[in-house]
C-alpha cells in the first residue's frame, strides 16, 4: 500500500503540474490580448463610462441601436446584454460593469418574457469561460446556473472547451475582430423573416425567484439618482398576442418590492404597428427595417427625458 | 454520480482510503462501507429512486431463500414471483409507455379510440442492470449453482456495487458473490492494473467519446442537409463513440472494482476487430449477451433442439436485447438486425468459428482475408448502429435514404477531402486503433512501455488530456439511459 501511494501521489501531482503550466501559458496569452467572443457579450467591462446603458438580452444587442442615440441624443451609449439570458445573469455583468465605471445617467432595462427568468443553463457559456483564468471576472456567482461546477473558479481548464482553448494558445479570434468600441456588441439582423409566422414559441413569464435580482437593478438606479426605465420591445404580434403581456407584465411590476414607486417608468413598444412580418428577422428579434421603425419610436419618445 | 465526473474524483480517493486505512479490520465493516458508498454514487443521482433500488434488493434476498426450498413447486412460484417482480419494475419504469403508445396505436388501427393513461417518470438509472443481477441471482439459486446468501449486506454490495450498479458489468452471483464474501488485502499490482484502467478508460470517454459526439450530433441533428460522406462519417464516428463511451465506463468500472480488491467480468474484448457477426457479439457488451444465452437461449432449447428452434431462439434473444437497451422501436430493429447477420452463420454452422483465437493470433498484421472479414463486420455493425443512434424510425430510415441517394446524384465527392475538414476530432480513432490492436489478445492486462519516464509520460499525457477535455465532458454515458 505504502509503495502503491507513493507512485500514485507524484503522479497526480504530474499531472496537475503539467495542467498548471499549461493554465499559466493560457493567462499570459489572455494578459496580452484582449479577446472577446460575440457580440461583446462579454468584452473588456473597464473604463467605458457610459451615460446609457442599455441593459438586456439579445433583443438589446439585435433592436437598440447604441449609434442612432449617440448621434441623437450626444450620450455615450454602451450595451450591456447577454444572449439567452434572463435578469440574473445580466445583473451580474452590470454589477461588474459597475465595478471598473462611474454610474450611469440612464438605464434602459429591457424587460420581456424571456428575460423574466431566473437561473437557468449556462446558455453561452464559451463567451464567458475565458474569464475563469486570470480571475478576470469573478464568476463564482454563477453557482446557481445549472452546469456550473464550484471547482471552475479553481480549475479553470477543467470549465473551458477544448476548442476554445485552441484558440487562445494559437491567438486565433474568439469571435468578432472588430473592438468593442467599433460595434459596441450592435449587429442588425437582416430583412427577410428566417421563422415559421403562424407558429411563433409560446412564452410564459416565469416570476419565480426573480424580484431579487429585478430588485436589485430598481435599489441601485434608487441609490445613485440614475433613471431606470423598463422596455418591453416589439415582439412579433403572434408573440405578442399569444402572451396576452402586458396585464401580467405590469401586474408583475407592481408585485415587485419597490418597482413602482422610485425613479423608474415602464415602456410598452408593443402595438398593431409590430404585427408586419416584413419588420422581424425572426419571432423574437426586429430586422433592420423593424430596428429603425423602433428606434424612430423609441427616440421620439415623450415619455423619456433625455 | 458520473464516472467522468470532479465528483468522483474525490469520491473515489476518500471511499478508498477510508475502505483500507480505518474499515480494514473486518470484512463486514469493508462491505459495509462500500454499500453506504455504492447508495451514496447512487443517490447523488437521484434519492428519489433509492427506495426502488433498495426494495429490489430487498425481494430478491427474500425469495433466494423461497427458491432455496426443497420443495420443487414452492421453489418455482418464487422463481416467478422473482420474475415477476424484476420484469415488472422494468415493465412499468421503461416499458409502460411504449406497449401502452403501440397498444392503442394498434387499437386505432381497428377503428377503437383509446386515451391512453401515461406514466411521467423518470427512467431510473440502472435499472436494467441491477434488476438483471438479481434475476441472476434468483436463477442461479433455482438451478443449484448458488446458495442463498444469509447476510443481507454481502447480498446487497452484490447488487449495488458502485463501479457496476449503472451501467454494468452484469455480474453473475457465483463470480461476484464469492469475492463479496471472501477477506480481501491490498494488492498492489491489481492496484496498479486497476488505476491503468480507469486512466485509461477515462480517455477513451472523455477525450474520443465525447468529442467524436459533438460530430455525430451534428450531422445526425441536421442529416437532411448533409452529403452522403457526410453521413457515412457520422455513422462510422458514431460506432466509435458508443464502443469507446461504454468500453471506457467499463474500463473504470473494472478498474475501480480492482482498487477495492474485486475482479469483475469482462465486458468488451475489442469488438471491431471481429471477423463475422457471431464474434462481435462475443466481443460487444459480454456480460449481457451471456446473460441472454445463460438466462435465455438455453432455457429455451438453444441451438441443441434443431435448426429451426436454434433459428427461433436466436431471433428470441436478438431482438430482447434490442428491446432491453430500450423501448423503442428503433432498438427492435436494431436487434433484427443483428440477428438477420447472424442467421445465415448459424444455417452454414460457422457461428462458432471465433471463439477462442483473435485475428492476426500469431502475427502482428492482419492477413487480407482478416482485414476483409473485419471491415465488412464492421461496415454491418455500423449500418446497424444508425437505427440505434437515430431518434425514431422515421430519423433512421431517412438518414439511409439521404446516404444512399445523394451517393447517386453526387458521386464526386467521395474523392474529395473537405468533409473531413473541422472533423479534426477524428484523428482520435487512430491512438485507439493502435492501442486497441496492440492490446487485443488480452483485454485485461494494459500493455505498458517498459521505460519508466516512456510510462509515466505516457500516464501523464493519458491524465493531462482527461483533464483537459473534462469540461467538454458533461455528457453522460450512453448506457445510462438503458
Amino acid at each position: 500500500m505504502k509503495i502503491f501511494l507513493i507512485k500514485i501521489v507524484p503522479l497526480i501531482i504530474a499531472i496537475l503540474l503539467v495542467a498548471y503550466g499549461f493554465e499559466l501559458l493560457i493567462d499570459s496569452k489572455l494578459e496580452k490580448g484582449n479577446i472577446y467572443y460575440f457580440q461583446g457579450d462579454w468584452h473588456d467591462l473597464k473604463n467605458h463610462n457610459a451615460d446609457v446603458i442599455l441593459v438586456g438580452n439579445s433583443r438589446v444587442w439585435v433592436q437598440m441601436d447604441p449609434f442612432l442615440i449617440e448621434k441623437s441624443k450626444g450620450l455615450k451609449v454602451d450595451i450591456i446584454a447577454m444572449d439567452g439570458q434572463g435578469c440574473h445573469m445580466v445583473w451580474l455583468k452590470f454589477k461588474e460593469y459597475l465595478k471598473n465605471n462611474k454610474p450611469p445617467k440612464k438605464v434602459f432595462l429591457l424587460f420581456d418574457s424571456y428575460f423574466s427568468t431566473g437561473p437557468g443553463n449556462l446558455h453561452g457559456f464559451s463567451r464567458i469561460q475565458q474569464y475563469f483564468f486570470n480571475d478576470r471576472i469573478d464568476l463564482r456567482s454563477l453557482k446557481n446556473h445549472d452546469g456550473y461546477a464550484w471547482f471552475y473558479h479553481y480549475l479553470p481548464l477543467a470549465a473551458i472547451e477544448h476548442c476554445l482553448l485552441f484558440k487562445m494558445l494559437t491567438n486565433d479570434t474568439l469571435g468578432y475582430s472588430e473592438s468593442y468600441e467599433a460595434i459596441k456588441g450592435f449587429k442588425r439582423e437582416p430583412l427577410g423573416f428566417d421563422g415559421n409566422w403562424t407558429n411563433p414559441q409560446p412564452q410564459t413569464l416565469e416570476a419565480n425567484n426573480i424580484s431579487s435580482y429585478m430588485d436589485s437593478f430598481y435599489f441601485y438606479c434608487a441609490k445613485n439618482s440614475v433613471d431606470l426605465y423598463a422596455i418591453y420591445p416589439p415582439q412579433t404580434y403572434q408573440s405578442f398576442k399569444k402572451f396576452n403581456g402586458m396585464d401580467e407584465i405590469i401586474g408583475y411590476h407592481n408585485s415587485l418590492n419597490i418597482a413602482v414607486n422610485k425613479n423608474f417608468k415602464f415602456l410598452n413598444y408593443n402595438s398593431d404597428k409590430y404585427s408586419d412580418s416584413a419588420l422581424y428577422r425572426n419571432h423574437t428579434h426586429l430586422n433592420t427595417r423593424g430596428v429603425d421603425t423602433f428606434m424612430k419610436q423609441f427616440l421620439s419618445d415623450t415619455a423619456i427625458k433625455w | 454520480m458520473l464516472f467522468n465526473s470532479f465528483e468522483f474524483l474525490f469520491f473515489l480517493p476518500i471511499v478508498f482510503c477510508l475502505y483500507w486505512f480505518v474499515f480494514n479490520k473486518k470484512l463486514h465493516w469493508q462491505n459495509t462501507l462500500i454499500l453506504i458508498a455504492s447508495y451514496f454514487f447512487y443517490g447523488w443521482w437521484s434519492w428519489k429512486f433509492m427506495g426502488l433500488l433498495m426494495l429490489s434488493t430487498l425481494l430478491d434476498y427474500a425469495y433466494g431463500f423461497g427458491v432455496a426450498s426443497s420443495d420443487r413447486r414452492k421453489s418455482k412460484l418464487f422463481l416467478w414471483l422473482s420474475v415477476i417482480n424484476n420484469l415488472g419494475i422494468l415493465g412499468i419504469f421503461k416499458y409502460y409507455n411504449f406497449f401502452i403508445g403501440q397498444f392503442s396505436r394498434g387499437l386505432a388501427i381497428l377503428g377503437i379510440d383509446m386515451n391512453p393513461v401515461w406514466l411521467n417518470v423518470a427512467l431510473p438509472v440502472g435499472i436494467s442492470f441491477y434488476t438483471f443481477h438479481g434475476m441472476s441471482y434468483v436463477f442461479d439459486i433455482y438451478r443449484g449453482k448458488q446458495k442463498p446468501v444469509t447476510n443481507f449486506v454481502d447480498y446487497a454490495v452484490f447488487v449495488s456495487f458502485f463501479p457496476l450498479l449503472v451501467a454494468g458489468p452484469i455480474e453473475r452471483a457465483n463470480h461476484l458473490l464469492p469475492q463479496v464474501q471472501r477477506p480481501r488485502s491490498f494488492n498492489y499490482i491489481q492496484s496498479v492494473e486497476g488505476c491503468r484502467l480507469i486512466l485509461w478508460g477515462m480517455f477513451k470517454k472523455v477525450v474520443i467519446a465525447d468529442s467524436i459526439a459533438t460530430i455525430v450530433n451534428e450531422i445526425f441533428k441536421h442529416y437532411q442537409n448533409e452529403s452522403a460522406v457526410s453521413l457515412i462519417v457520422g455513422a462510422i464516428a458514431f460506432s466509435f463513440q458508443i464502443y469507446c463511451d461504454f468500453s471506457g465506463y467499463s474500463d473504470i468500472a473494472l478498474g475501480t472494482a480492482k482498487l477495492f480488491g474485486f475482479e469483475l467480468l469482462s465486458n468488451f474484448k475489442f469488438p471491431y476487430f471481429s471477423r463475422d457477426v457471431a464474434e462481435f457479439w462475443r466481443r460487444w457488451h459480454i456480460s449481457l449477451s451471456s446473460w441472454f444465452r445463460d438466462y435465455l437461449y438455453i432455457p429455451l432449447g438453444g441451438s441443441k433442439e434443431g435448426k429451426f428452434k436454434a433459428i427461433r431462439n436466436t431471433f428470441i434473444i436478438f431482438l430482447v436485447s434490442g428491446l432491453w437497451h430500450g423501448a423503442s422501436t428503433n432498438f427492435i430493429v436494431w436487434g433484427f438486425i443483428h440477428a438477420c447477420g447472424f442467421l445465415p452463420l448459424l444455417l452454414l454452422d460457422r457461428n462458432r468459428k471465433h471463439v477462442t483465437d483473435v485475428v492476426a493470433q500469431n502475427r502482428h498484421i492482419p492477413s487480407l482475408k482478416e482485414f476483409w472479414q473485419m471491415l465488412t463486420t464492421f461496415m454491418f455493425v455500423t449500418f446497424a448502429w444508425i437505427f440505434f443512434r437515430a431518434e425514431g424510425m422515421g430519423v433512421a430510415i431517412g438518414y439511409i435514404k439521404r446516404l444512399f441517394l445523394n451517393s447517386i446524384e453526387n458521386p464526386s465527392q467521395f474523392v474529395k477531402v473537405d468533409s473531413f475538414k473541422e472533423r479534426i476530432e477524428l484523428l482520435w480513432i487512430i491512438p485507439l486503433l493502435i492501442g486497441d490492436w496492440l492490446l487485443r489478445r488480452n483485454e485485461r492486462k494494459l500493455r505498458v512501455p517498459q521505460s519508466r519516464i516512456v510510462r509515466y509520460t505516457f500516464y501523464v499525457l493519458l491524465g493531462f488530456l482527461s483533464y483537459l477535455y473534462l469540461g467538454d465532458s458533461a455528457n453522460s454515458f450512453i448506457y445510462f439511459q438503458f
